[in-house]
């Protein structure tokens, strides 16, 4: 223990010197725009500043990446509960609240909920990973695909939270996400599925142009068709406000969220899309007012957005002590370290203490500075709300082309996104959820991977998801999260 | 109630589509047509229950037609987007882009002349700056003398 | 007001393209990394542009366009101009996709700038877990046919091929298909297989915290940083598809220009920093062939997996 704060010390030292702690503050600043940009995305960002990486040592890079991961997956929240596009997958929980409360006039009440909590997950899930990171790697190993798909399931169990008016709807939208999923070629067999010799296909459908089509360019194309719904109240000095106080009486959102952001960002490596969404469905469950969900309920923003932040730490534990990126994010980061000729892996914290600890504590401080960069970004995307919509539409759509053009240099990508921007102006039409589609559409191939090769590791024995605890457990959760609202509603008939 | 009908009809069509995909043998094992015949079957129960719910909601608010005026605005945007995506690798990204910008705000109402150029011109150079010069994004460069174009208006613009 | 400018850049473009005919190169030269950021690929294109750039005088940015096992970067190669500003990485498993029928390409569709690295596969085991040898893997795949687990990238790739020819000389062991590397590790490690197909630069970390364990090289002759590790033909398994990864341009790029290509890599091949990141990854010290050699390998290869995937029907 003694050597273990030793190290911290020296780390908190070396990342507060002026290159360091000048990356991590650059970092977050890049990160919270890139993320709250509609169109660019934190991968966008993360993938973009590594070349400039190369040309530091490896501390200052990793803390320029790790700025750019904690603050991009928050500042996609803040476009998503100022103009209902979030900037990222993982805030699509965020801005089913966060939006909600906006249009209620509490703009600055949700704004500075976002923040608090994304500071707080976030900060956690970093002492947790400077405390508890080789042992808690050495518990992760011992789960398999199997409890990873089950974990996915029951976060595509909680669209039965998500679908607001009609389960029915959302069920659609969610199974046309999940087809749209299995689009190009297979990974396991790699062999092309529905691509009908169109050659953009192949590559599949990227949810990226799924997410920034449908909630983005749809936003845009609903507002000139004069659709959009006038705002109760336009707040535009939106000041956000730092709720110390009221973070108290949603303490238990908070902690469940931090925790569930841990566990599976740590356990499954999946990263903060699958946490925010099981997060989200949690917290409805176990909530005591769960129809006020999706009217802009405090408890559902706080639980997802301290599991989005939350999930980094865990995150970062897989990387660091396996040298197992678990998401997109950290796979770049992987990157950073082999181009440095540094392998990530059980070595790294005996053998380059310094290192670590120093990007360790790095990921500490940059939680707590982005309360301050998170509540200067806020206020400034706030005043875009003054800039005319003309302007900011056009800009919307020329960001959503770099955007997309930046998954894979390619421009399939281009004509994806714009094809779902307009596939999302008929959703809105129709009644049909946008948010269960885009779950399907990342959710459902990583649940075809866990499920495939489940089976053929288990000799195609379905039971071994019932026979072994943890996923008989979440699998048992994600059951319950179906069928509460059904029973709920037969109780209801029959009383 | 027909909306729900054709999403059966698309997906049963998918069904059939997914025959002949398993052409890698792995003997014993589930095939790559196993996950897609799966969630296909789920798309057609859920569109049959939306399908059920729509009728048994008949009658009940019906969905609000768009003036003839947007919907004219809507159509124009559309095709604005679509020519901006479809002209990009053939004039290059910083023509279009400069064109889509004028363009599109001029269908929002922000049309004065001053507006349109400056968001036209310094958006389109400082965004070129920022993801060209900054983070190297090969964005299309045209073909032919507009390759040409760009290439030249990145020297003078010492991107490249 | 834009038609003037247009017509004024215009012009300007015509001068300064005139002035600009045209030494190669003159400007950026964009290599497609055909896997995504983080990989071996990656880690390749990215020393490769680092230390060609000085020789060449100009930037070599790499974009990374993954997907199809490469082959989504290689049809942005094809649709790019043969004129020697667009590059590609070219490994292993997507030349496997030739044989597999699941690319659309032929070999001759490449000029073949230069093989940079080689590397042989091993079969790896948990260091703490109860195979020491090979032949105790071997025995206990021949008791319990189908029981082993060995953790591969997919069905109908190299690493499938490989357990298939295990099989038929009666080592039947399961391949457990996870396509992500870092996945594929875990699984290794936590026990949930038994046995890890992959190359020894990738499992770096791991072998030097004494957590895996190389037990065979599928290789003709031993490699010197594991020289007791017996090789498969010492097994009687003639086996040797080894990994490898290159740079491609397209048919037709002048054949100066694929010259000046060739000669640059050479040259950053023979830096201490590109000796080092070779030798950091295991790769074999004859990895490098020029444009002449190069092309002509990879015929010889591809008829050889075509062979393998007749032999053991892995295509339908």
């Amino acid at each position: 223990m003694g050597e273990l704060l030793g190290n911290l010390g020296v780390g908190f030292l070396n990342a507060l010197g002026p290159l360091n702690f000048l990356m991590i503050v650059a970092g977050l600043a890049i990160g919270i725009v890139a993320g709250a940009l509609p169109g660019i995305t934190m991968l966008n960002a993360i993938v973009l500043v590594l070349p400039f990486t190369y040309l530091m040592g490896i501390v200052p890079a990793l803390l320029l990446m790790i700025g750019v991961y904690c603050g991009g997956v928050f500042g996609g929240s803040i476009t998503g509960i100022l103009f209902n596009i979030p900037g990222d997958p993982m805030n699509v929980p965020t801005t089913w609240e966060g939006y909600r409360l906006n249009r209620q006039g509490k703009t600055q009440y949700a704004l500075g909920l976002a923040i608090m909590s994304s500071a707080f997950g976030g900060l956690v899930s970093a002492l947790f990973l400077a405390f508890f990171a080789p042992p808690f790697a050495k518990f992760a190993l011992g789960f398999s695909t199997v409890e990873f798909f089950s974990v996915v399931v029951f976060g595509l169990a909680s669209v039965s939270v998500l679908g607001q008016h009609s389960m029915a709807a959302a069920l659609v939208s969610l199974f046309t996400g999940m087809f749209l999923g299995t689009i190009g070629t297979e990974a396991q067999y790699g062999v092309e599925r529905f691509v009908f010799d169109v050659p953009f296909l192949k590559t599949g459908v990227d949810f990226v142009t799924v997410l920034i089509g449908l909630f983005a360019i749809g936003e845009v194309l609903d507002q000139i068709a004069g659709t959009a719904e006038p705002a109760a109240h336009v707040n535009t000095r939106a000041v956000p406000r730092l709720p110390l106080l009221d973070l108290w009486p949603l303490r238990w959102p908070l902690a469940r969220g931090t925790a569930v952001g841990i566990a599976v960002g740590g356990l499954a490596g999946a990263g903060a899309t699958v946490s925010s969404f099981v997060s989200y469905g949690l917290e409805k469950q176990i909530s005591k007012e769960p129809e006020r969900f999706g009217t802009g309920h405090a408890g559902g923003l706080v639980a997802s957005e301290s599991s989005v932040n939350g999930s980094t730490g865990g995150a970062m534990i897989h990387l660091l002590t396996l040298g197992i990126p678990g998401s997109a994010a950290t796979a770049v980061m992987m990157g950073a370290f082999l181009i440095h000729g540094i392998q990530p892996g059980p070595l790294l914290f005996t053998k380059q203490p310094e290192q670590v600890y120093t990007i360790v504590a790095g990921m500490v401080l940059a939680n707590v500075v982005m309360i301050a960069l998170g509540f200067v970004a806020a206020l400034s995307f706030a005043t875009l709300m003054k800039v005319p919509a003309a302007i900011l539409n056009t800009f919307i759509v020329v960001f959503c082309f770099i955007g997309a053009f930046a998954l894979r240099n390619d421009m399939a990508d281009v004509w994806l996104t714009m094809l779902f921007g307009v596939a999302g102006f008929f959703m809105r039409r129709w009644d049909l959820p946008i948010p269960p589609l885009v779950m399907g559409i990342i959710l459902g191939p990583m649940a075809e991977g866990y499920f495939l090769t489940s089976m053929v590791a288990n000799g195609n024995d379905l039971t071994v998801f019932a026979t072994r605890p943890v996923s008989a457990i979440v699998l048992a959760l994600a059951v319950a999260l179906l069928v509460w609202p059904v029973a709920k509603r037969m109780r209801r008939r029959t009383t | 109630m027909a909306a729900p009908l054709a999403g059966v009809i698309v997906a049963i069509g998918l069904l059939f589509a997914s025959r002949g995909l398993d052409t890698v043998s792995a003997p014993g094992q589930l095939g790559p047509s196993f996950w897609p015949r799966l969630v296909l079957a789920g798309l057609v129960i859920a569109c049959l229950a939306k399908a059920v719910e729509a009728r048994r909601a008949r009658g009940r608010g019906a969905a609000d037609a768009a003036p003839p005026a947007a919907r004219a605005r809507l159509a124009t945007a559309i095709a604005l987007v679509v020519l901006y995506v479809a002209l990009a690798p053939l004039l290059g990204f910083p023509l279009t882009t400069a064109l889509f910008i004028a363009g599109f705000l001029v269908l929002g109402g922000a049309g004065r002349p001053l507006m349109l150029a400056a968001n036209s011109f310094a958006g389109t150079v400082a965004l070129l700056y920022l993801f060209v010069k900054l983070v190297y994004l090969p964005l299309p460069k045209g073909g032919g003398p507009f390759e040409t174009f760009t290439l030249a208006l990145y020297r003078a613009l010492r991107i490249f | 007001m834009t038609r003037i400018v247009v017509a004024l850049l215009l012009a300007l473009a015509l001068v300064s393209g005139v002035v600009a005919q045209e030494k190669y190169p003159s400007r950026p030269i964009d290599v497609i990394c055909t896997w995504g950021t983080g990989g071996g690929a990656d880690a390749m294109a990215r020393q490769i542009s680092t230390l060609a750039q000085p020789v060449l005088g100009v930037a070599l940015p790499v974009s990374n366009v993954p997907g199809a096992s490469g082959n989504t970067g290689m049809a942005q190669l094809l649709a790019a101009k043969p004129d020697g500003y667009t590059v590609a990485t070219f490994i292993q498993d997507t030349l496997m996709t030739l044989p597999m029928g699941l690319a659309r390409y032929k070999v001759d569709d490449f000029e073949w700038v230069t093989r940079t690295q080689v590397a042989d596969s091993f079969l790896f085991v948990k260091s703490d877990g109860p195979f020491k040898t090979v032949q105790e893997l071997f025995k206990h795949a021949q008791a319990n046919p189908g029981k082993l687990r060995v953790a591969g990238t997919g069905f109908g790739t190299v690493d499938d091929v490989s357990v298939r020819v295990l099989e038929k000389k009666g080592y039947k062991m399961t391949m457990v298909p996870y396509p992500k590397p870092g996945e594929r590790y875990a699984s290794t490690l936590g026990g949930h297989s038994e046995a890890l197909y992959e190359q020894a630069g990738d499992v770096l970390q791991y072998l030097k915290a004494g957590q895996l364990k190389p037990l065979v090289i599928f290789a003709e002759k031993r490699h010197p940083a594991f020289a007791d590790v017996p090789t498969s033909k010492e097994l009687g398994i003639d086996l040797t598809l080894p990994q490898f990864r290159g740079i491609v341009a397209k048919k037709g790029t002048p054949p100066e220009r694929v010259k000046a290509l060739g000669d640059a890599i050479k040259k950053s091949m023979d830096t201490p920093q590109w000796k080092k990141f070779a030798d950091d990854w295991y790769m074999s010290p004859d990895s490098y062939m020029g444009p002449e050699t190069f092309g002509k390998w990879v015929a010889a290869e591809v008829d050889t997996l075509d062979r393998l995937v007749k032999e053991f029907g892995l295509r339908k």
